[in-house]
């Protein structure tokens, strides 16, 4: 797993190191991925480069205002020749689905999304149809443009294990790009580096030969208790959100090679896990929740003995 | 070309050798033994460079000195620390050997010699004691080149010519070392109270008695005499200093009488003392009554069983006496008994009434003492040192009226009723009564203790000893000893004056000998080695617990972990910041040693399990080369 981050991150992605892995640790926590960002920044280029590397099938999703539930999940259609309907899948039917620019869907259709991202399944016309596996969605969210759109609601947010950004890459190496142009041929050709079933067991893997121990869970709950408590936020992280935490933690420390939970794998996942599940006073909308976050987690200590 | 390794063990080997020798001859079986064993053991690791660890050679010190210290008493406290000594030097020796336990192999061999001392004394003492003090010196420099370098290899001159000047340096010392022993020790100054010493101007007993001369006695504490001696019965601690033969008025004084040659009897207990007087004005030699002969100073035997010296004792000096604890001096063709019958002219006529009740008509001298005794206790007269009758008629007064007195009164009052009722008598003076020192096996007799009693003379018999004073209501009852402490400072001021009186060699080794003897003295209330174990079993655990209240209940894991991140923040002052966890600390110095120690370390602690002991000896020794690797 780790050379597939180094292949990817080191001769085609470069400088979406960070972003990459925390796609890889999503995948592996079995959770999804809100990317908040400007367009332009190579967000489908990573997701179509992340799903051809791991050999996974890729689906995408252009959100509109207009975009129907149908439209995400399928439909059934009359077949003449046969006389009968039969199912057509839509794009969720894929490992790997970039559902682009999330908030403009209409309400109705995003919980329909999130449902199936919830629930791993599509219910259409009374039959029950299950995802693949491994199943990852990569949503992205355009914070700048507000007009027209449906912002996700805080409770839909917290089915995202992470939200992060991508941020531009560094001067040298979007110049490099700028040289070379698009590489969107060349990574459509990009082969598998791992198997499927190495994929599998490497979730299995995660979810249950990550050791978790009573010093890193107290951190953990120490982190969760600080922002229940913080003056500027009036909720703080769920139990779910602690949950996904500390899978997210577990996911780093299998990308660090370690058996076991480290606090500074909960300390590198906790900002992008935690940040977009708090929810600030009105009258401190402005905040950074990721700075916030960031400040409130220098001042735990982490448990050394 | 020599290892310096090689010829500090060799040195090492001969001192503690030099150590185990004198002392050999009186270990018991396991340590005589251990001693070889450990001896060869030890050439041969030097040979092959090895050692035992420590891990194995602590516990069993433990064990030993338990072993060791259960059997202890206080008759054999010699024996079981020079066992525990030699065999504690064994250990050392088969242990490993850094800087540290090569001078605790030095001190140990050191202390074995100095305990042989304490069982024999030859010359062959002092033949050890300077070939371990040459060896010591040389060790010591050899040890030095060691520390610095413990891989260092001498050429054959550099060795010899270490070795040279390092021999050459306790030699020149020795002949000073000769002079201090001379000249040191012959100081007259007694250590402990030279500020405070009454000496010189005290005036002993009294070489007259004159009852009724002041109204109080005043009670001092002064030390007078120091007699070292076996215990005596209390009843028997009389003190003999002087005879006052003569009753001049009101006052008994002593004249010049008439020669007698007085034989004090063989039989009976024979008591060697040792002497030593505080320096005093008074020419007569005090010993325990009836002392047969005085030796130590050059003396004139007077009359009446005294010893007198020329001049006063103004200088701290010492004699011997022989006493015999007897009451009776016989007398070698009879005494003039009209000389001691004197009576003043004047007496008053109910001592003479009391006179002739004495000395009823046709009753022998031994019922007229009798008669006496019935008398005085029937007067029923208190002891008191303070509201004394005074005035010429005070001995009636002390009678018949008051009713109370001291000694003086008691015996000069006796005598004179014996004189009257036609029985030959005198006063002695001296001191009743000591405090025995255990610790030092001597008698302090001070000054409040002076008394004075009564001879009478029986015919056919010789002087008997009456005490009339014990006839009294309320004698006998003295003030408790004193205090532990300053019995224990009086003894070493003891032994200081004793050193430097009787300055020699001999009795220089003997003192230290004494000490050793004084040591299995030691008075300690009901000493049990089954108490003492309980005492152990209860005191240990608590003192354990103290500890581990007073470290802080630091786990190794901390420890370890502390040292780390010191180690870390010095080789990396600028990384090592505030709120940094292992795995960061190793990522951001790309330091292996760090990696190491964070993957050992976190998966232990991560995964709720301590550390195991060989990853704590990784992560010590990964700590040790993190920190050799200074910037």
């Amino acid at each position: 797993m780790v050379a597939v981050l180094e292949t990817l991150s080191g001769k085609h992605l470069k400088g979406k190191g960070r972003a990459l892995r925390l796609c890889l640790m999503a995948l592996l926590t079995g959770g999804h991925i809100l990317l908040e960002d400007i367009p332009g920044l190579g967000k489908t280029t990573m997701a179509l480069a992340f799903a051809s590397a791991l050999g996974l099938s890729f689906g995408r999703v252009q959100c509109t205002s207009d975009l129907l539930p149908s439209d995400i999940t399928g439909l059934s259609i009359y077949d003449r020749n046969e006389g009968r309907f039969s199912f057509v899948k839509g794009p969720i039917f894929n490992n790997i689905v970039l559902i682009d620019e999330i908030n403009r869907a209409m309400p109705k259709t995003q919980s329909a999304l999130l449902e199936a991202m919830e629930e791993r399944r599509v219910t259409v016309e009374g039959v029950t149809y299950q995802l693949p596996d491994p199943f990852l969605v990569l949503a992205t969210q355009n914070p700048a443009e507000q007009v027209g759109t449906f912002p996700l609601p805080e409770s839909q947010m917290d089915r995202f294990v992470m939200r992060t950004g991508i941020g531009y890459p560094p001067e040298e190496i979007e110049k490099e790009i700028l040289m070379h142009g698009s590489i969107r041929d060349e990574i459509l050709h990009i082969p598998a580096l791992v198997t499927h079933q190495d994929l599998v067991e490497a979730i299995g893997a995660v979810r249950s030969q990550v050791y978790l121990g009573e010093k890193v869970t107290d951190y953990v709950y120490a982190i969760i208790a600080a922002t229940r408590n913080h003056p500027l936020i009036q909720t703080g992280i769920s139990t779910r959100g602690g949950i996904g935490l500390v899978e997210a933690a577990k996911a780093a420390a299998y990308l660090a090679g370690r058996p076991f939970v480290a606090p500074e794998d909960v300390r590198e996942v906790a900002p992008v896990v935690c940040a977009h599940r708090l929810i600030f006073r009105p009258e401190q909308e402005g905040v950074d929740k990721e700075q916030l976050l960031t400040a409130l987690l220098q001042e735990i200590p982490l448990p050394l003995t | 070309m020599v290892r310096v390794k090689t010829i500090l063990s060799i040195l090492t080997l001969c001192v503690a050798l030099i150590g185990y020798l004198p002392l050999a001859p009186y270990l018991d079986p396991l340590a005589t033994w251990a001693f070889p064993v450990a001896l060869l053991f030890a050439w041969f690791q030097q040979r092959t460079d090895r050692s035992l660890s420590g891990r194995l050679l602590t516990p069993a010190s433990i064990l030993l000195f338990l072993y060791y210290a259960s059997g202890m008493n206080r008759d054999n406290l010699l024996s079981v620390t020079a066992n525990l000594l030699v065999m504690f030097l064994s250990i050392r020796l088969v242990g490993e050997k850094s800087g540290r336990n090569y001078l605790q192999i030095f001190a140990l061999a050191l202390f074995c010699l100095a305990a042989s001392s304490l069982y024999n004394l030859s010359a062959l003492f002092l033949v050890y004691l300077l070939a371990l003090l040459l060896l010591l010196a040389v060790s010591l420099v050899v040890l030095t080149f060691h520390a610095h370098d413990a891989k260092l290899v001498l050429e054959h001159r550099q060795l010899k010519k270490v070795l040279g000047v390092a021999g050459l340096m306790p030699v020149a010392a020795l002949p000073l070392l000769l002079v201090l022993f001379v000249i040191l020790p012959r100081t007259q100054f007694p250590l402990w109270d030279f500020l405070n010493r009454g000496g010189g101007n005290r005036t002993g007993f009294s070489d007259t008695v004159k009852p009724g001369a002041t109204a109080s006695v005043s009670e001092v504490k002064a030390v007078v005499l120091r007699v070292t001696s076996p215990k005596i019965p209390e009843n028997r601690l009389y003190w003999r200093g002087i005879v006052l033969n003569a009753l001049q008025g009101n006052a008994w004084v002593r004249v010049p009488g008439p020669e007698e040659h007085s034989l004090v009897p063989t039989s009976g207990e024979l008591i060697h003392q040792e002497i030593y007087p505080e320096p005093t004005n008074s020419p007569y030699l005090v010993a325990l009554n009836i002392p047969r002969q005085i030796t130590g100073l050059r003396t004139a035997n007077e009359a009446g069983v005294v010893f007198k010296v020329r001049a006063p004792l103004e200088k701290r000096v010492k004699y011997e006496a022989v006493s015999s604890l007897s009451d009776l001096v016989r007398v070698k063709g009879g005494i003039d008994r009209d000389f001691y019958l004197q009576v003043p002219a004047v007496v008053s006529p109910r001592l003479q009434g009391a006179a002739r009740e004495i000395s009823r008509p046709g009753a022998t001298d031994v019922e007229k003492l009798r008669l006496l005794e019935r008398f005085m206790r029937s007067q029923r007269i208190s002891y008191a040192t303070s509201g004394l009758p005074v005035g010429n008629q005070a001995l009636d007064d002390f009678l018949f009226a008051r009713k109370r007195g001291n000694c003086e009164f008691f015996a000069s009052s006796s005598a004179l009723l014996l004189r009257l009722a036609g029985i030959p008598a005198r006063l002695v003076g001296g001191y009743r009564g000591g405090n025995y020192n255990e610790m030092g096996g001597y008698y302090q007799v001070t000054e409040d203790m002076a008394h004075v009693w009564v001879e009478a003379y029986l015919d056919g018999r010789g002087w008997v000893t009456l005490d009339p004073t014990a006839w009294s209501i309320g004698f006998g009852r003295r003030a408790a000893l004193g205090d532990t402490l300053r019995m224990y400072v009086d003894t070493l001021g003891f032994y200081w004056n004793k050193a430097v009186i009787t300055y020699d060699l001999d009795k220089q080794i003997s003192l230290m000998r004494k000490a050793g003897g004084a040591v299995r003295q030691l008075h300690l209330p009901s000493f049990s080695v089954k108490g003492a174990l309980v005492w152990i079993a209860w005191l240990v655990p608590l003192g354990g617990a103290l500890l581990w209240y007073l470290v802080g209940s630091v786990s190794w894991e901390e420890r370890v972990l502390r040292r780390f991140l010191r180690a870390v923040a010095r080789r990396y002052p600028t990384v090592a910041a505030e709120h940094n966890g292992l795995f960061d600390l190793a990522q951001r110095t790309g330091d292996p040693q760090v990696a190491e120690f964070a993957a050992i370390y976190g998966s232990a602690i991560y995964q709720d399990r301590r550390l195991e002991p060989g990853e704590l000896d990784n992560l010590k020794q990964l700590v040790r080369v993190i920190n050799q690797h200074r910037p």
